[in-house]
């Protein structure tokens, strides 16, 4: 299965997982963890498609491509995420 | 004025990086020189080698060497990493103060070798706006809010996904302007294009919502000042190249320029207005 890890940093410099975004078997992706008001976020305004040339915004329904962006979107070491993982 | 832009001045910097008030020249030193005393490699995130550092007695700092970037090239990286701190100069130039203190350093990397990077005041009990119920917009500093906005023009932000700012209190901290300053946007005035889709609800649409009048007088205070300009002139032109730094510098009067009697921004205006710009600069 295909997951991201979203992290926020910690005052004392340690990240901790606030959200695991899952690709379901319907294509969607599935957000979980305690970053509740971020997965609503997330949900409503979705992210930038930085792999697109044209303006997109990406949505977890989209799937795989919101996975794949979602590391280009979380870049500030704040809130930071991981490449697609799979296990 | 400045109080109101959630700011202090110099003198009443607080909680420093993490100590007693210190002055913001200090904090520049102290991010400059100070140890490192930890750091932390941070995981995520495709600029690449991002760093959690402590500073020995002296509060914390992200340092972003973009060492790992496999879209950008040597070339881009450093220019991505003299435009965090360009930025800061700008934003502090114009009396903003929201980004936090950035200056740009090296360390030596996990291979004994120097690494360039930008190296940023790390802020405490923040939330990037990503995390943030819009709902609870009405608490954040609204000059904090216009601010913002005007800068993100200014610096012909790209980036400003609601990844890219954080909130603590009422105060606003614009972070990640490794995107911004670029060249091919200097005369681009299409805004809409700079504003990005998720945070809209915190920053405000300029061209039909007015602009605090604090935030045009700050910049007013600048515009009014030819040291201050030539001095912002000399420190952009050391990180991003003089042609650059004017133009920017010229950007700056021209969106002043194309602010009307309501206080939106008149963006075709401002279209015309960076037209002259480009015709001119393009000359010299």
């Amino acid at each position: 299965m295909k997951y991201v890890e979203i992290y926020k940093l910690e005052n004392d410099g340690e990240q901790k997982v606030v959200l695991v975004c899952f690709l379901r078997d319907d294509g969607t992706v599935k957000l979980k963890g305690s970053g509740e008001q971020l997965a609503k976020n997330l949900e409503e305004a979705g992210i930038k498609n930085y792999l697109s040339k044209t303006p997109e915004t990406l949505f977890p329904k989209d799937g795989l491509p919101f996975l794949q962006n979602l590391s280009h979107y979380f870049t500030s070491g704040y809130m930071n995420a991981s490449e697609v993982k799979e296990k | 004025m400045l109080k109101d832009l959630g700011v202090k001045n110099e003198k009443e910097t607080s909680k420093g990086l993490e100590s007693a008030p210190i002055s913001l020249k200090e904090k520049e030193a102290i991010l400059k020189s100070g140890i490192f005393e930890q750091e932390k490699d941070l995981m995520g995130g495709c600029s690449g080698g991002a760093m959690h550092v402590k500073i020995k007695d002296d509060g914390s700092g992200v340092f972003k060497p973009y060492s790992n970037h496999y879209l950008y090239s040597l070339e881009e990286k450093e220019g991505n990493i003299n435009r965090e701190r360009a930025v800061f100069l700008i934003d502090r130039s114009l009396g903003f103060n929201l980004v936090p203190p950035t200056i740009v350093r090296c360390k030596k990397n996990a291979n004994g070798e120097e690494e360039k990077g930008s190296f940023q005041e790390f802020i405490t009990d923040s939330t990037t706006a990503s995390g943030f119920d819009t709902k609870k917009v009405q608490q954040i500093n609204n000059n904090d809010r216009y601010a913002i906005a005007v800068l993100d023009v200014i610096i012909a932000n790209n980036d400003r996904c609601s990844a890219n700012f954080l909130i603590k209190g009422e105060k606003i901290y614009a972070i990640d302007h490794g995107l911004s300053l670029e060249s091919r946007n200097v005369f681009q005035s299409n805004i809409i294009n700079f504003l990005s889709f998720s945070s809209r609800e915190i920053i405000p649409d300029i061209t039909k919502e007015s602009i605090s009048k604090d935030v045009l007088d700050c910049m007013d205070t600048f515009l009014r000042s030819k040291s201050l300009q030539i001095i912002l002139r000399q420190q952009l032109g050391e990180l991003i190249g003089e042609k650059l730094a004017l133009a920017y510098i010229e950007r700056i009067k021209a969106f002043r320029e194309s602010i009307n009697n309501s206080q939106t921004l008149d963006e075709q205006k401002f279209k015309t207005f960076l037209l002259k710009n480009k015709e001119t600069i393009s000359k010299n």
